[in-house]
């Protein structure tokens, strides 16, 4: 008949595995791609119990699934298709895409399932994060290693003013105790500045192994702020508006890296201008939005285009990095990063303006 | 040489200049700081001074600047030099000497070292270097004695030589002692002398 044989050629011709089995779960029908996806040959699967195809954990349950179905009508899967595992001849356990659909034999129920084999694609998912991971922390280290001989410098300020202290400290000893008692005091807050200035270069590099989290706006924006003025040199630079109270969702670590990304841009921007200003102004409306503004020359039109493109950088030492991931990490927090063009920016200090977007942590869904 | 000497410390980090001045005084100078370039353009570069440390980096007018208003080359300057380096800067800092700087510290700097470059610029000049101080050096040591001389870290004297930084490491250590100077700025300074 010819619908019988267009029906077998679909069948055997589907890149996808198609099965059907009984309402006790006995597989009849079982095409080539499944040999594939499984590597049983039809005649061993044909007349088995369907769960041999399973991983023991899911196969135990399975004809209890079936039951359930057939005497409740509450199905999971049937209908809607889900990612689940499967199991090879071979014992290898897989993910695989199943849906499933239902047919009336008789009196009986019977059910046919699609399965695509999940594992290359699975595979290349986690390759591509991979990457995007390692893509993330060279980022990271090449906004600190931007940042590093200007950190290694602000760090060589402490250390040279400890030993002056503890020489002075130490010529006073005999003559005037409580003058080098008020030295030695010195010296501690020295020595916390050089502690604090280590905190955050690990802060700058540690990994956050993707642990999402609670976090306030306002904790972000100072731990940016407070490492950019370690290196200002003329410490003055920096100013930022008061920061709304804001509760966000992510990753504190890289949304920091991108305020320390934009603030350090803009440092580099208005370096050797005679005034130099870099504002940090945030506002929360039903979003977050953060402007880091600058009085530097503005980034060109022809730059502006390739702006957020990898390795695009017009810096000498840059690896043009920065900018794509900063980008990458707010879209992965749902929100957005632009440079807004000039002549849309009244309100700024006349130089570049980038301005990111960020959504409140949503107040039902969690707790 | 008889009064009290008197030096001036120009740098933008506060509690370097707290601090070298504590160390200063105790050491019977009298010093007195400026806190970057612009204020001590304004205020003391009139005045007379026996020697002055100055910041190779600060905002506005930086140690390059200052040094170029007071005056071109050492016989012009008013008062010995002393810059104070980053030490990453080493470059920067042999650069100055050429324009005219006495001497150069890097940060991070100990007591020793403030005092020693007091001590080294009231003491004038090495007059024992002869002219022909550097046929003691094997050919080696004068190659890395030269690159020294521009500035170079011991890794870029490496790369340039192609060995390794603890050889040049051992090479300049050598130099300094065959030459009898303390530092690469005592290096920079007798090799300008001799030519």
């Amino acid at each position: 008949m010819y619908e019988e044989e267009q029906l077998k050629a679909l069948i055997e011709t589907a890149v996808d595995g198609v099965l059907s089995i009984t309402p006790d779960g006995c597989v009849k029908l079982y095409n080539r791609a499944s040999e594939a996806i499984f590597g049983y040959k039809a005649e061993e699967v044909l007349g088995q119990n369907i769960s041999m195809l399973m991983p023991r954990s899911i196969a135990r349950a399975h004809d209890g699934y079936l039951s359930a179905y057939l005497s409740t009508g509450e199905a999971n899967i049937i209908g809607k298709g889900r990612k689940v595992e499967g199991q090879r001849k071979s014992g290898e356990v897989f993910p695989m895409h199943l849906s499933v659909g239902e047919f009336s034999a008789g009196s009986e129920r019977h059910f046919v399932g699609i399965v695509r084999d999940l594992s290359h694609e699975v595979a290349e998912q986690a390759k591509t994060q991979g990457l995007q991971e390692q893509l993330e922390l060279i980022g990271r280290h090449s906004a600190v290693s931007e940042m590093g001989a200007a950190l290694a410098h602000e760090l060589n300020q402490p250390l040279t003013a400890i030993d002056l202290f503890l020489a002075a400290a130490d010529r006073q000893l005999s003559e005037d105790p409580e003058k080098a008692r008020d030295i030695f005091q010195r010296v501690r807050d020295e020595a916390a500045r050089a502690g604090n200035i280590v905190r955050r270069i690990r802060e700058m590099v540690e990994r956050t192994d993707g642990e999402r989290t609670h976090f306030l706006l306002s904790e972000v924006i100072e731990g940016a702020v407070d490492l950019c003025r370690v290196v200002d040199r003329s410490g003055t630079a920096i100013t930022a508006t008061q920061v709304p109270a804001a509760v966000l969702f992510g990753q504190p670590t890289e949304i920091r890296m991108i305020l320390v990304n934009l603030i350090k841009n803009a440092l580099d921007a208005t370096e050797g201008q005679q005034t130099r200003r870099v504002l940090i102004r945030s506002e929360v409306t039903d979003k977050v939005r953060v402007e880091v503004l600058d009085n530097g020359p503005g980034v060109s039109l022809e730059i502006a285009e390739r702006l957020f493109e990898p390795f695009s950088s017009t810096k000498d030492d840059g690896l043009g990095i920065g900018l794509s991931i900063c980008r990458t990490i707010a879209e992965g927090h749902g929100g957005r990063l632009i440079n807004r063009p000039k002549e849309e920016t009244e309100d700024g200090l006349g130089g570049a303006c980038f301005s990111l977007t960020l959504p409140l942590a949503e107040e039902a869904g969690h707790e | 040489m008889n009064e009290m000497p008197r030096i001036a410390v120009i740098d933008d980090e506060a509690s370097i200049r707290d601090a070298a001045l504590m160390v200063l005084e105790s050491a019977g100078h009298e010093a007195i700081a400026f806190e970057n370039g612009d204020a001590f353009l304004k205020d003391g570069a009139q005045q007379s001074w026996t020697l002055a440390f100055l910041d190779l980096k600060m905002p506005g007018s930086d140690g390059f600047d200052v040094l170029a208003s007071l005056g071109e080359g050492r016989e012009a300057l008013p008062f010995p030099i002393v810059m104070i380096s980053a030490h990453a800067d080493v470059q920067a800092a042999v650069r100055a000497m050429k324009l005219g700087a006495a001497s150069f510290i890097e940060k991070p700097f100990s007591a020793e070292d403030l005092l020693g470059a007091v001590d080294e610029v009231q003491g004038g000049d090495e007059t024992h270097a002869a002219p022909d101080v550097l046929e003691q050096l094997t050919p080696r040591e004068r190659e890395v004695a030269v690159h020294l001389n521009e500035g170079m870290t011991n890794k870029e004297v490496a790369r340039a030589l192609d060995c390794s930084p603890r050889t040049v490491e051992i090479h300049r250590a050598r130099v300094l002692k065959k030459l009898e100077v303390r530092n690469v700025a005592g290096l920079v300074r007798l090799m300008s002398r001799i030519g």
